[in-house]
């Protein structure tokens, strides 16, 4: 029987101002288990990035309940949840997110540096140089991310969100800026990861790269349309 | 033309959509540039601004320096015979002038009102370009020796006590029971030249009233031949093309030394003793200590106009990188480098003529201020008005501070315009001014502001202890009365002791007075008996000044006695000859103020003893208690007239004594006296005081100026960089990191600035202490450690809030608020 990474139960988010309630996420359920290639997508607007955020706990829901693996994370406080997702979640941004004055070692590095167990820096130099050779960039590794190619950024992100070992990685729109070759690339990378056993669960509307996942969960205005291959929690 | 205004009119609606920022500039620039204008042109008028007189470089005021044997200063009076040689027989001047000030009761009006009176040669109001509205000036029909009893009024005095008559000439007043015909009235706009302005380390600010032909002053006739200093007058004159100042100097001295080494012959104790005539610079004299005072005030604003500089700097370059956008489409449609200097030269012009609009308001309000506040302390405080160097001095700031500012902006901009802006890929963290920029702008204000706050609160620290010094005396509900003679022959001293007597017993008689001395005030000006008094058993001289008092004086004033007696009635009744020393004193005569029994003397028949050691008291302006002596009423002979006519009166709780009661009470007992002055000690204490109390103000404001806009600055500064380093921080956070990371890295990544701006600030402090040690000593100390680690932790403190407070909103928030936009 599968292992279930993350499990979300009747999630839903309310967006509130003065005039206005906007219920992004519905009672959304469903689960990710243990080296599933998820992707969701859906119209813009439809709760994607909504659903993300709070799977990589950058974001709280409303209702309902949340757990990976099998601890409940719904309710945990800014500190909690900053350990949570250093030791377990790996993020991939659209924009890459890579910090402009560090250079490619310390980029990948910074998970490590935040990581309660501390390791030492040989640890860290032989974990980033590994990452890095994943996504072919270890000769790249003294450069800083504005020498580097849209695409090459990207995978130097990958290797970022590898970095401390975690049990999913979130990735939204991964090729959002990226030509469609360099798109392609970071894609293949996403896929030899899987197949080596890395959990993924990404956000894309592009249904091309939407079909290379094994589940495929659609949205539409904050509630799951379509997910023949997911299993559905509850 | 056109299209200047054209982009002036584009800023004005480009301005208009960001109130706030324009409030943020006008109202920081605003204050700052109105404190700066008001200073620089304080400062124009004291140090820059000529004297308002006829070939003012020309004119000098000579002092009488007697020099003891050791080579010091100890007198700089006059003697009459001195002071009258000098001005007959003196050849260096092309013109001198007599001056001295006295005051009296104007007895042909009703109210008796004491007036300020000159007594001048006619030479004064030459030298001076006195105006004249109506009648006359002194003539040579007023030289010395003519004693033609006339007078010249001021303005204010013909308008205030002649009601403006237009028909004054002719007419006559009586003042100190002689009487003047008028034959002039000066005009409105005469500057009186303060020449007696410094007097023993107090402002004097005199505003003459009525100006009599020298021959009447008020040197008694046994004083005009002797060559004791003691004349309060000045002799004003212009200095001949022939001689130069040292000459003149030489020439004078040599004439008036003569006369004083002849004089002194057969007294030992001026032997080796010499005269020195002095020339002082007019506009020196006029100044006085004021100089420093205004030299620190303007480096304290410009101080601050800079920490106001840099923040608007740091506003103007965000706004420009804001705009970002906007401007690189205008230079992707082909606006050349200068056209967008334009656009942002066109802002800065008007946010800083607006500056400018709200400076000039607040000059206008301090220049009132300043001469309401300080008119007496700062003696040409009166001329402060907006002048031809306010207003270049306004337009020179208006361009240069525009065009600095679109400078600035434009360089903040330039290299990113075409290159980040138009091809907006959304990569990276976005448009920012470069780090080393900010890192700048936070070096500047730290610096500027330690600095600034440090000097402040060491001027603010001496003021304060001086304000809060205790003066060892109870002066609550205590008045000081000083009479004044109406007669210009005065009474004999048995006569006027008689009927001062009765004065002081009818005063005691109020039901609102609980005791009365017939003493000076405790912070009027003791006398000098020089060259002190001697021992009788070691033969050693001390150093002293004394006062007359009676038996009332300490049991008043609460001066306590530490050892010893008070005088007794019978003491002060038989002319007993004996004293009572300060506890300062009484350690100089002997080892632990045992000087009970000890017997001084002031000459060989004036032999005294001491029968009491009371505290020493404090006079406001004193920081150290000086060596003081008091001898019972009567005891010599000589009196001051201060000392004479004085009296202080303790009054009951929560009662008080108006002027006209007492003047009611003198009417009935004697016409030959009218009431100078009737203050209480407080209000004294106040006044002595007022130059310490404006420092402390002024010094707290700047301290305070200082530490709000360099905190507002760097606050502005460190929350822009780390708005544009929000997206920096929410991925720092996705990926694990925790608040207390976050702010560590913060403070770390600041503390270059905040720590190089420290070091900057200590170096100049250093500088400061190294090359003007003499001039700034009053103001740097290395005794003030701990007052720069409290400026340092304040300055810390500020910089710290300035990390913290703007992060908050990052760390404290679901990370996706930090990561909202950017994709």
């Amino acid at each position: 029987m599968s292992q279930a990474i993350l499990e979300m139960k009747n999630i839903s988010k309310v967006f509130e101002t003065e005039e206005l309630e906007t219920h992004a996420l519905k009672g959304i359920s469903f689960s990710v288990n243990k080296g599933d290639y998820v992707s969701i997508s859906g119209p813009s607007g439809c709760g994607k990035s909504t659903l993300l955020s709070i799977m990589g706990l950058l974001d709280v829901s409303t209702g309902g309940e949340y757990l990976i693996e099998g601890i409940n994370v719904t309710d945990l406080t800014l500190d909690q949840a900053a350990e949570v997702r250093n030791a377990k979640i790996g993020f991939i941004f659209q924009s890459f997110n890579l910090i402009d004055e560090l250079s490619v070692f310390d980029n990948v590095a910074l998970p490590l540096r935040y990581h309660s167990d501390k390791p030492s820096n040989q640890v860290i130099k032989e974990r980033v140089t590994a990452c890095l050779e994943k996504v072919a960039l270890s000769h790249r590794i003294s450069h800083k991310p504005n020498q580097l190619s849209g695409g090459q950024q990207q995978r130097v992100a990958i290797a970022r969100a590898l970095v401390a070992e975690p049990a999913v990685l979130l990735v939204d729109e991964p090729t959002g800026n990226l030509d469609s070759k360099s798109g392609d690339l970071v894609m293949e990378v996403l896929e030899k990861l899987n197949e080596s056993g890395t959990t993924i669960c990404m956000v894309t509307h592009d249904p091309r790269y939407a079909d290379m996942a094994k589940t495929k969960i659609q949205l539409l205005d904050g509630t799951i349309l379509q997910a023949p291959k997911a299993k559905l929690a509850g | 033309m056109n299209l200047f205004l054209y982009q002036l009119k584009q800023a004005y609606l480009s301005l208009k959509q960001k109130p706030g920022f324009v409030f943020s500039i006008v109202a920081t620039m605003g204050i700052t540039l109105g404190a700066l204008l008001c200073i620089l042109t304080l400062a124009y008028v004291m140090l820059i601004k000529p004297l308002p007189y006829p070939e003012q470089d020309k004119l000098y005021v000579t002092s009488n320096e007697q020099i003891n044997p050791q080579g010091q200063v100890m007198f700089e009076q006059f003697s009459y015979p001195a002071f009258m040689t000098l001005y007959d027989k003196q050849d260096v001047f092309s013109q001198a002038a007599l001056v001295a000030h006295t005051k009296g009761v104007l007895l042909s009006q009703d109210d008796l009102p004491m007036m300020e009176a000159t007594y001048v040669s006619p030479e004064w109001f030459e030298l001076t370009g006195m105006p004249i509205l109506i009648g006359r000036a002194f003539q040579s029909s007023e030289a010395v020796d003519t004693n033609n009893p006339v007078v010249v009024i001021s303005y204010d005095t013909w308008i205030n006590n002649f009601s403006a008559d237009a028909d004054i000439l002719e007419k006559t007043i009586n003042f100190n029971d002689i009487s003047y015909r008028i034959v002039g009235v000066v005009g409105q706009r005469f500057i009186e030249p303060q020449v007696y302005s410094y007097y023993f380390g107090v402002n004097y600010y005199r505003k003459t009233q009525l100006w009599f032909p020298w021959d009447f002053n008020s040197t008694q006739p046994e004083a005009r031949n002797t060559w004791w200093p003691g004349l309060n007058g000045k002799v004003v004159g212009k200095l001949s093309v022939e001689f130069t100042k040292s000459q003149a100097e030489q020439k004078l001295t040599t004439l008036i030394n003569d006369g004083w080494l002849n004089a002194i012959i057969g007294f030992e104790g001026f032997k080796g003793t010499t005269i020195k005539i002095a020339l002082h610079d007019f506009k020196k004299v006029i100044i006085g200590d004021n100089r420093e005072s205004v030299c620190f005030l303007l480096a304290g604003i410009i101080g601050l106009v800079v920490i106001a500089f840099t923040n608007i700097a740091n506003l103007m370059t965000s706004r420009a990188v804001m705009q970002q956008r906007a401007i690189a489409i205008q230079a992707a449609i082909g606006a050349k480098k200068s056209k967008l200097f334009n656009v942002f030269f066109s802002e800065a012009l008007l946010l800083i003529s607006l500056s400018l609009l709200v400076a000039f308001f607040i000059a206008f309000f301090g220049f009132y201020l300043i001469e309401y506040y300080l008119g007496t302390a700062l003696s040409r405080a009166s001329e402060m008005t907006v002048n031809g160097f306010t207003l270049i001095i306004s337009v020179m700031i208006l361009f240069v501070f525009a065009w600095t500012f679109a400078k600035i902006s434009v360089k903040s901009i330039n290299n990113k315009v075409l290159s980040a802006t138009i091809n907006t890929s959304g990569k990276g963290t976005g448009n920012q001014l470069p780090p080393l920029f900010r890192q700048l702008l936070v070096v500047c204000q730290v610096t500027t502001a330690s600095v600034l706050i440090f000097i402040s609160m060491n001027l603010f620290k001496e003021a304060w202890n001086n304000i809060n010094a205790p003066s060892y005396l109870d002066i609550e509900q205590v008045t000081a009365l000083t009479l004044a003679p109406t007669q210009k022959s005065e009474l004999s001293a048995k006569s006027a002791l008689l009927e001062l007597t009765l004065i002081k017993q009818k005063l005691a008689e109020l039901p609102q007075v609980e005791i009365v001395s017939h003493s000076a005030s405790p912070f009027a000006f003791f006398s000098l008996w020089w060259p002190g008094i001697t021992e009788q058993e070691s033969n050693e001289k001390h150093n002293m000044v004394y006062r007359i008092v009676d038996e009332h004086y300490f049991p008043l004033l609460q001066q306590s006695l530490l050892t010893g007696e008070n005088f007794s009635r019978d003491d002060v009744r038989d002319l007993k000859k004996v004293m009572i020393v300060n506890d300062v004193l009484a350690n100089k005569i002997a080892e632990q103020g045992q000087v009970l029994g000890k017997k001084v003397s002031f000459t060989d028949d004036h032999i005294y003893t001491i029968i009491g050691v009371v505290k020493g008291m404090k006079t406001p302006e004193e920081s150290d208690i000086a060596e003081r002596a008091y001898l019972p009423r009567s005891a010599v002979a000589d009196l001051s007239a201060v000392e004479k006519m004085s009296m202080l009166i303790k009054l009951k709780d929560q009662q008080q004594l108006t002027r006209k009661q007492v003047i009611d009470i003198i009417k009935e007992v004697s016409p030959s006296f009218s009431v100078d002055k009737l203050q209480s000690l407080e209000d004294v204490r106040y006044q002595r005081l007022f130059n310490k109390i404006v420092t402390t103000i002024t010094t707290a404001l700047v301290s305070f100026l200082s530490l709000m806009l360099a905190g507002i600055g760097i606050y502005g500064i460190l929350s822009y960089s780390i708005q544009i380093r929000r997206f920096e921080i929410g991925t720092r956070l996705a990926i694990g990191a925790k608040r207390k990371n976050i702010v560590k890295l913060i403070f770390k990544d600041n503390a270059g600035g905040v720590f190089i701006g420290i070091v900057a600030s200590i170096f100049i402090l250093l500088g400061l202490f190294i090359s003007f040690d003499g001039h700034l000593n009053q103001y740097i100390s290395l005794e003030m450690l701990p007052l720069f680690i409290l400026t340092l932790s304040l300055i810390l403190m500020v910089s710290s809030l300035a990390c913290y407070l703007p992060l908050r909103k990052y760390i404290n928030n679901p990370v996706i608020q930090s990561l909202k936009g950017s994709e």
